[in-house]
């Protein structure tokens, strides 16, 4: 019965922030944001990783400096495809670095009412009367708002990669896909759970978004922590380039994706204890 | 059968809002009635597992509402319907009654279609059934909310303050539901107002200050007031003398009072067969002046 409530709870939030425009007016936001910053993007010449310096504005691009720690090696021997390469570098910043930007503010404060919602409709009392147990209340929340917003990245990151190969022309859709899954998506899951959590015990809508303002230094902190070590392995790998360990897509950002991928299960983590947090409190006050 | 033993509830800040409150409530419609304030709410809250009392037992149908297996399991017999109810005003009345079947445990899709349909029926919302919430009257949302009362054919049923608000054709449509949904169930049926019991419960308690101040029937209470029930019409002043006024009429000749208590000679007082509402403001004005009921 459990799961047929959760999955209750998750079905019907859903379709209550759709009908809200909820989901349309965040997605729309998100989207917009992104192709204005890719937009703006001059096209000077792309550092990168500290390896090299191409010039995208001449067609083809053209390296116009190589570091020291590349000395010697042909662009062949890099194994660099001038036109891949900025282009997906400039995909990747945008969806690795900035975007998680819009996301912290956005999503902590935007979720944060799912649950004082409940009460400001004065749908709780009712919830309440029924054989609902907590946990399945609290986790459907959960994870109603985890899909809303899933299904909102979804649609942001399918158009913004049509968009973005009309706008910077031809990325790596792997490196692209994988900014996502694992930069993107466990971020913003983790700054959302931390504001449905949080904000649960709220008593009006409100009151959910003052709270949810003051998740937004943890989130920003959360992304410093985030973003710093993605450049940090970025650069590492860059400067280690040599004929043996030649310059590709998946030296250059895969691991800087996967390292901060498992930072981000952490997070999670975070969200985890937070539950249990909640939770228990829930017990003891009910 | 509902059973509460020695409950009290005290508030935080020591408001007492329930005091030593020990009643046995059995099957049909039982009526709670009493002031703003008198804790009924407090009361129905605790029954229906929703506040934990500082003090006492309660048992429904046999499980201890103390423990938490209990009480979830008390509320899979539950339907309730509270004073201040709420809706979500983007789902329409055949999405939220799903959306509570569920909750309540009804998970299989043909019972739980079929629940709804039946129930949008009796309360006369088929036709409104895929309309936002938001567009209903005050009338319609307290008749999705009797409806999901309802869902899952529960033994138990709390409605609080139901026909507040309503206009007379709804409240004795409301009265009506709720004595054919009476048969072999328990319904508790908390209001201030007196003619929704007197019409539809054998079985009444009166609280006060947080304790029950009389348990019986309406024909009982009615009694107790016997005697004490007069019509003063006068050609505008208003009787006094402790009288308690229930209620005025303006006339052609005059104003016709009704009035409890004992009339002096000063007025040409007649007496009359007491109501239900009579035997109420009897019973709450004994207790104003400290007389046992």
């Amino acid at each position: 019965m459990a799961l047929s409530q959760m999955a209750a709870v998750v079905r019907y939030e859903l379709l209550m922030a759709w009908r809200r425009r909820a989901l349309l007016v965040m997605g729309g936001f998100f989207l917009l944001a992104l192709i204005g910053f890719t937009a703006m993007q001059p096209p000077a010449p792309v550092e990168l990783a500290g390896t090299v310096q191409v010039d995208t504005s001449t067609d083809p691009p053209t390296i116009i400096q190589e570091y020291s720690a590349v000395d010697g090696l042909t662009v062949e021997e890099l194994n660099i495809s001038l036109n891949l390469l900025p282009n997906t570098q400039l995909v990747v910043t945008m969806i690795a670095v900035i975007f998680p930007v819009l996301v912290a503010i956005t999503v902590v404060v935007f979720f944060a009412e799912s649950i004082p919602l409940d009460r400001q409709y004065r749908v709780r009392e009712l919830f309440d009367s029924t054989p609902l147990a907590n946990a399945t209340y609290l986790g459907g929340k959960l994870l109603g708002a985890w899909a809303a917003l899933g299904l909102t990245l979804l649609v942001v990151m399918i158009s913004f990669g049509i968009l973005a190969r009309l706008i910077v022309g031809a990325f790596d859709p792997l490196t692209y896909l994988q900014a996502w899954f694992l930069a993107v998506f466990p971020f913003a899951l983790t700054c959302t759970g931390w504001s449905v959590l949080a904000a649960s015990g709220a008593g009006s809508r409100r009151k959910a978004i003052m709270i949810g303002l003051v998740l937004v230094p943890g989130a920003m902190i959360l992304y410093a922590l985030f973003s710093i070590q993605f450049w940090a392995v970025v650069l590492d790998v860059g400067s280690r380039m040599s004929a043996d360990e030649p310059l590709t897509l998946t030296a250059l950002f895969g691991e800087a994706i996967s390292q901060s991928a498992v930072m981000q299960l952490w997070f999670l983590a975070s969200v985890a204890a937070l539950f249990l947090i909640v939770w228990a409190w829930s017990r003891v006050r009910g | 059968m509902i059973t509460i033993s020695h409950l009290s509830k005290i508030y935080r800040r020591g408001v007492k809002a329930i005091d030593d409150i020990s009643l046995e409530i059995g099957t049909g419609m039982f009526g709670l009635v009493g002031p703003n304030g008198a804790g009924k709410t407090t009361f129905m809250r605790i029954i229906a597992g929703l506040l934990k009392p500082t003090t006492g037992e309660i048992s429904v149908f046999g499980h201890n509402l103390r423990s938490y297996a209990g009480k979830q399991a008390a509320k899979a017999q539950l339907g309730y319907l509270p004073q201040d109810l709420g809706l979500y005003p983007n789902l329409n009345a055949y999405e939220f009654l799903d959306y509570m079947a569920i909750l309540k445990g009804i998970t299989g899709g043909a019972d739980r279609r079929r629940q709804i349909d039946t129930l949008l029926e009796q309360v006369r919302l088929t036709d409104a059934a895929k309309r936002p919430l938001k567009t209903y009257s005050g009338g319609m949302k307290r008749r999705v909310g009797i409806a999901q009362a309802l869902l899952g054919d529960p033994r138990l049923i709390i409605v609080d303050e139901p026909t507040a608000g309503l206009d007379p054709e709804e409240r004795i449509r409301f009265r009506n539901l709720l004595a054919d949904a009476a048969a072999g169930r328990t319904i508790i049926l908390s209001t201030h107002i007196v003619e929704d019991i007197s019409q539809s419960c054998s079985d009444l308690a009166a609280m006060r200050g947080g304790k029950v101040i009389y348990r019986g029937s309406p024909q009982d209470l009615i009694a107790q007031a016997r005697g004490s029930a007069w019509t003063i019409t006068t050609q505008g002043e208003r009787p006094n003398g402790g009288l308690t006024i229930v209620s005025t009429l303006q006339l052609a000749t005059g104003v016709q009072y009704r009035v409890l208590g004992s009339p002096d000679g000063n007025y040409d007082a007649a007496p009359v067969e007491p109501s239900l509402e009579d035997g109420y403001m009897w019973l709450m004005t004994q207790r104003e002046t400290g007389v046992p009921a």
